[in-house]
């Protein structure tokens, strides 16, 4: 009898209870090959003071700010990078540059950091990516943009944004659904003969529209294509490249409701991301901590009185900067959160924080003028040993932030020249 | 987006442009050219292009200023003769287009039907609201500002596969028709309760249960649900007290409803929910009442009035003080004197009442003061007793008593009129704890008849195979919303074939071959093909795409039968028919998706309660059922506008509103009992604080921020939703007010003063601040507040004045109600047509306001108008505009 390690999916299958697997030995790969790289991307809005955020120091040897004290106990596990300017203007535009690196312009963006690595890695995992965020969409338009667009920082083609998901039940039921089993190939087989026939259908669609019309119908064709490669995955289950080293604590399925309290909302979609990378569900992750123009209010942090937007614009006024100060702070306890939870799962010799990178950020440097050089930037996690941490890294004058993105796209397996056709190089010190 | 200028199509004024060329250096040229550009305008650029299609909202612009003589702001000014002359030049450049050779219906791109949109849909199909859709992402606004812009309804592949789940969820739902009903009975002492220690309670009624008074007392049960559907959970509970008490159901862990009783009296209230079959996890909670807002370093104070130690001291004093007295007649025999006493005695009773009722004041807590009111009302039948003995001994009639009782009496029954009115604005923070008797269940709910006859023939077709193949393709051309070919049924019956070919059961290969439809491009997006003869060029749209188009902006779900049928008989190629359809359609239920979409997205409160939630500490009495109620009443004032066809300006100036008790309430109106919204005329007071939008919750809560109002937000959106001016962008470091300004020393007037101490914030801010100071007696919830100390006087830069929400009202809808026709036109056209409205819809608009100003812009006469417009009936393949041949 051939003894075959058990996948862990046979044991996720169904789980609807907060119980923590059964540890169990036979999970443990034989030989297991080197633990995967995962891209987490997290967007923070509204910009942060940058008196209480800028370093002092340079290199190795440099000292926390006040916003950035959270992150002391993970020091050498991120570096701070300074510097590197955004371009655009306004909350819509420097929210849809963060991870494109170019501006939106007429609804027309580029193709997303995290949608890039998906397209390149995604197959090798269920879900090519995970896009959580916490605030639904916003109304109105500014700067001639819809404030909708600020909804997201992923965007799968220069028109196509990716929604965030911000219940955490239809996210957790996405992630941890029944892929294998018995149930889930019926369904597999009777959703693959539906898909093509729908198929057929918009292809017959799409010869007797016109041009725009076929854009939108390629959206759909895409759509289906992508479908059915998961479908066959169910069908024809390749062999899991990688089996977590430690079995993953299992939260139980959330509410179907929002939660109100917006620490508790944002901590579960950072548990959820967490279990996607550990049970390899998927390698690529992207989060939206709040809208790009999040109006959220923060009454519940003590001395807090205005909502963060609002807060953001604060003129230098001391009570205004002390209250967004204290809101930047209570961000990086949730970033510190997120990578000491990281940090204490183990995967072969390191952990899951060593085999990641983590980009966290602004689209804005200071919310107070839409300051769009000098973004505030962490780039957390090593990358499976690519990335060179515990620095500040200053950029020259007039780095455009493209190219962190391209710094993190090559250490994330990227082969290409430029990224969006923006960028002017690699950040330097920052590739091992 | 559109490419192509069509400077061909303008007839070149070039005299004009001479002329006006030397106007503007002369005053225009040293803030607005190569140097300085005020307000990014460079209007020496414009000139020179003299391009009024591409630059047409400059132009109109410019018309503008000249017209008020806004600008140039100081000396040198024009003389009034060059004020006329320029605004004759400018008039001949932006009117130098020709509107006929311009004519375009514009170009819509294919529409992903909407969340909504989908889950209508699919009711309508199947005649059951399962509300399969509930787990798509919510749409975003596109640039309309609606989300049903067509240019911003994208797919991606987790929402494809988020479709086929909802397709099965919608086609599995109808297994609710066929299984056995659950209809559970379950006793609350029968049920876990999680405090041990925790005994029945007898209630006065002679039931048992338990009282949830804490947080922590849950009872709990759970329940087997078979399938799909909609289930009613009700509960019989009385309040501990005569305040209300809310039992929290959860299902699952997760909130579905609050179950409110009103008193002590037992009764039964209830919530439906939609469940998946498996067993499902009940808990019954106690809301506790909100805690008293607790300032940091001082003692907690109560919310309420509280009463002295010797309040009864004084309402005794004062009772007898205040009290209405009949005068003992002299020399009177017995048996009148002792009527007399009997009568004053009673009414001293009386005011002891009204004298609590004082002491309380409109501080008071409400449940206190409704419990003196009645017995005020309880007490009074004494004296109704006494009255008719007494006028009969006295020998007068009953009205010449009441008559000459009044006249002598007119202070204090003033006083006690005064006193009876007294309300405490909020519904009250004091609540009762619920005392449960017993929970039912039972489900799944069935559909309102009328769906039946259609949900019977869906689920026979599908589970059963009763007509299946008559009865699919009837669907498929009701899923697609048009006419299907024999082609195409074959097409998808095929999929059923192959899936029983290979060993599948009916009812598994029909409802896989409904998914397949209800996956189908042609369902999820609303093609609107253009005919083969047209060329794929310029067409008009069949009476099929016509009722499509206006189903989705009347109902947001796919034709009914008579509509389909009008289509199909040529009814809608004719106005009347037309018409008739329209006014049918508005009265329709269904065109509730008209009246919460249209004016929730346009007037920006849809997502009040949902994501938009003042803040729970400072309003601790904004809850659902309130915000609730603040939409229902915009809600139900379009519905009523449109339906009766009144005019336009009624939204804004109307004498009567929409209200339930919570609502007025809030609003400070007494009178109206129960909670349906019903309508109240208003008069007097209430008039003026009321009636039409600007007095409304919705928009005044949402117009606000979480923790204040904000007349910047209120002002900008009166300049922007309401009369359609851009209020332009601030500078990025323009810098926003805390959230605790207004309240450390200065008035948020004052702050704003400040504020605007730069002249590049004053040129908008001038515009914008008086408006919505005008609407600053209203607090951050939409209450009135009397403070005198807010002042909401304010002047226009045009030197309009107008004091607080009566003069802000009268001056939009006698200066201003065309500017807000034209907003209402545009947006309902935008609406409509899902997109954007481009230049060439400027003549559209125009003449639609033209045709309907003259009977004062009434409601569904500008709907037909739109419905019949160009744009509303054609449809053009390309984005880019092309000369018409």
């Amino acid at each position: 009898m051939i003894h075959r390690p058990l996948s862990r999916r046979t044991l996720l299958r169904g789980i609807g209870a907060s119980l923590a697997l059964p540890y169990l030995e036979m999970m443990e790969a034989k030989g297991a090959t080197a633990a995967p790289k995962r891209l987490c991307s997290i967007f923070q809005p509204n910009g942060v003071y940058p008196k209480a955020w800028d370093v002092s120091g340079v290199g190795a040897d440099f000292q926390l700010s006040p916003i950035l004290s959270p992150l002391k106990p993970l020091m050498g596990d991120f570096s701070v990078i300074s510097g590197a300017d955004n371009l655009g203007q306004g909350h819509v535009q420097l929210t849809g540059s963060f991870l494109t690196g170019t501006q939106i312009n007429h609804q027309i963006n580029a193709v997303s950091l995290d949608q890039q690595v998906a397209a390149l890695v995604g197959n090798r995992t269920p879900l090519s990516s995970v896009v959580l965020g916490t605030e639904p969409p916003r109304q109105g338009v500014a700067s001639g943009e819809p404030i909708a667009y600020a909804n997201t920082v992923s965007w799968s083609s220069p028109t196509t944004r990716v929604s965030p998901e911000i219940n955490p039940q239809v996210a957790f039921d996405r992630i941890f659904r029944d892929r294998t089993g018995p149930a889930a190939k019926c369904e597999a087989i009777r959703r693959s003969s539906v898909l093509d026939l729908v198929m057929d259908e918009a292809k017959s669609l799409r010869r007797r529209a016109g041009s725009t019309d076929q854009a939108k119908i390629d959206e759909y064709l895409q759509s289906v294509r992508e479908v059915e490669v998961r479908l066959e995955k169910t069908l024809d289950p390749p062999e899991p490249e990688w089996v977590p080293t430690m079995p993953p604590e299992m939260i139980g399925r959330p509410g179907p409701a929002l939660p109100t309290d917006r620490q508790e909302h944002l901590r579960i979609m950072m548990d959820l991301m967490l279990l996607a990378f550990w049970t390899d569900t998927t390698r690529v992750g992207t989060l939206m901590t709040a809208h790009g123009f999040s109006r959220q209010n923060f009454s519940f942090l003590e001395g807090v009185t205005s909502d963060h937007h609002g807060m953001s614009h604060h003129k230098d006024k001391e009570d205004l900067t002390t209250e967004y100060t204290r809101v930047s702070t209570w961000y990086m306890e949730q970033l510190s959160y997120l990578l000491g939870r990281m940090k204490s799962i183990r995967e072969g010799d390191g952990n899951l924080l060593d085999n990641s990178i983590v980009f966290y950020g602004s689209g804005m440097k200071d919310g107070n003028g839409h300051v769009k050089n000098d973004l505030p930037i962490i780039v957390a996690g090593h990358g499976g040993g690519s990335l060179k941490q515990g620095q500040h890294l200053r950029c020259a004058k007039g780095t455009p932030h493209s190219n962190v993105l391209h710094t993190i796209g090559r250490a994330m397996g990227l082969e290409q020249e430029t990224f969006n056709g923006v960028s002017t190089g690699l950040v330097d010190g920052l590739i091992v | 987006m559109w490419r192509l200028l069509p400077l061909l199509l303008v007839i070149s004024p070039v005299i004009a442009e001479e002329k006006l060329e030397a106007f503007f250096s002369e005053y225009c040229y040293k803030c607005h050219d190569e140097d300085v550009q005020k307000g990014d305008l460079r209007l020496d650029l414009i000139a020179a292009k003299s391009d009024p299609i591409a630059d047409r909202k400059i132009w109109l612009a410019i018309l503008e200023q000249l017209d008020t003589r806004e600008m140039p702001p100081k000396d040198p000014l024009p003389t009034g003769h060059e004020y006329l002359a320029a605004t004759e030049w400018v008039e001949e450049i932006a009117n130098s287009i020709d509107w006929e050779a311009l004519k375009h219906p514009g170009h819509v791109t294919l529409p992903r039907l909407t969340k909504a949109e989908y889950n209508n849909t699919i009711r309508d199909l199947f005649g059951l609201d399962s509300q399969p859709g509930r787990t798509l992402s919510p749409d975003a606004e596109g640039r309309t500002g609606f989300t049903n812009d067509r240019d911003n309804l994208f797919l991606t592949s987790a929402e494809l596969e988020k479709y086929i789940e909802s397709a099965e969820i919608a086609v599995e739902a109808l297994h609710s028709f066929e299984v056995e009903k659950v209809s559970e009975h379950r006793e609350a002492e029968d049920m876990f309760m999680t405090e041990m220690r925790t005994q029945p309670a007898n209630f006065t009624d002679g039931s048992v249960g338990h009282v949830l008074s804490s947080g922590q007392k849950t009872l709990y049960t759970s329940i087997e649900i078979p399938a799909y559907g909609f289930y009613r959970f009700s509960i019989r509970a009385g309040s501990t007290n005569s305040s209300p008490a809310t039992a929290l159901l959860r299902i699952d862990d997760s909130l579905v409803g609050e179950l409110r009783v009103r008193g002590r009296e037992h009764e039964v209230a209830w919530v439906e929910g939609f469940l998946s079959p498996g067993v499902h996890q009940l808990t019954l909670n106690g809301e506790l009442p909100p805690k008293v807002k607790k300032e940091r370093g001082k003692k907690a104070t109560p919310k309420f009035t509280v009463l002295r130690d010797n309040a009864n001291e004084i309402v005794g004093r004062e009772s007898l003080a205040n009290s209405p007295q009949f005068p003992e007649p002299e020399d009177a025999p017995k048996e009148l004197r002792v009527l007399v006493l009997d009568w004053n005695r009673n009414e001293k009773a009386v005011q002891r009442a009204y004298e609590w009722l004082r002491l309380h004041g409109e501080t008071g807590d409400p449940a206190e003061l409704r419990r003196f009111k009645k017995y005020v009302i309880d007490r009074g039948q004494a004296l109704e007793e006494v009255r008719p003995r007494l006028t009969k001994a006295l020998g007068v009639s009953v009205e010449e008593f009441d008559k000459s009782y009044a006249k002598i009496n007119a202070d204090h029954l003033a006083d006690r009129k005064a006193l009876f009115a007294l309300e405490n604005g909020g519904e009250g923070i004091r609540r009762g704890f619920p005392g449960i008797d017993w929970l039912e269940i039972e489900g799944p709910v069935m559909p309102q008849e009328g769906e039946s006859k259609i949900a019977n023939e869906a689920t026979a077709a599908i589970l059963n195979g009763e007509n299946w193949e008559g009865w699919f393709a009837d669907f498929l051309s009701q899923a697609f919303r048009m006419p299907v070919t024999d082609d195409d049924v074959a097409k998808y019956l095929s999929l059923y074939e192959t899936s029983v070919a290979e060993g599948a059961a009916h009812a598994d290969a029909a409802s896989q071959t409904v998914v397949a439809v209800l996956v189908s491009p042609r369902f999820l997006y609303r093609s609107e093909e253009l005919p083969v003869e047209s060329n794929r060029g310029l067409a008009k749209l069949s009476d099929y795409q016509a009722a499509s188009r206006l189903s989705y902006f009347f109902w947001q779900t796919c034709p009914d039968a008579e509509l389909k049928a009008a289509a199909g008989n040529g009814e809608l190629s004719d106005a009347q028919g037309t018409q008739r359809q329209i006014a049918r359609m508005l009265k329709d239920e269904k065109s509730r998706a008209l009246f919460s979409t249209f004016p929730g997205q346009w007037l920006g409160y849809e997502a009040l309660g949902e994501s938009v939630i003042p803040d729970g500490k400072l309003f601790p009495e904004f809850d659902r059922d309130l915000s609730e109620s603040m939409k229902e009443e915009t809600r139900m004032l379009f519905a009523r506008v449109f339906r009766e066809n009144s005019s336009l300006l009624d939204l804004v100036a109307c004498d009567a509103t929409y209200l339930n008790q919570r609502l007025a309430n809030h609003y400070g109106i007494s009178g109206v009992s129960g909670d349906e919204l019903q309508l109240v005329s208003l008069d007097g007071d209430a008039l003026t604080k009321r009636g039409g939008l600007l007095g409304m919750g919705s928009v005044l809560t949402a117009t606000s921020t979480p923790v204040r109002t904000s007349p910047v937000l209120r002002g900008v959106w009166v300049m922007e939703r309401l009369l359609g001016e851009e209020p332009g962008n601030p500078p990025a470091d323009a810098g926003e007010l805390a959230g605790n300004a207004g309240s450390r020393g200065k008035t948020l007037r004052e702050e704003l003063e400040i504020h605007r101490d730069r002249e590049d914030c004053a040129g908008c801010h001038d515009k914008i601040d008086p408006l919505g100071f005008g609407l600053e007696e209203f607090d951050a919830l939409g209450r009135w507040r009397d403070d005198p100390k807010i002042d909401t006087s304010g002047e226009l830069p045009d030197g309009t004045k107008f004091t607080g929400v009566g003069d802000l009202r009268k001056y939009l809808v006698e200066e201003r109600a065309d500017d807000f026709a034209q907003v209402v036109v545009e947006r309902l056209l935008s609406f409509a047509l899902g997109r954007e409205l481009q230049f060439f819809d400027e003549p559209v608009v125009d003449g639609i306001l033209e045709k309907t100003k003259a009977d004062g812009f009434r409601a569904r006469a500008v709907v037909e108008a739109i419905v019949s417009s160009y744009p509303f009936r054609h449809q053009h393949p390309s984005p880019d505009l092309e000369l018409n041949p």
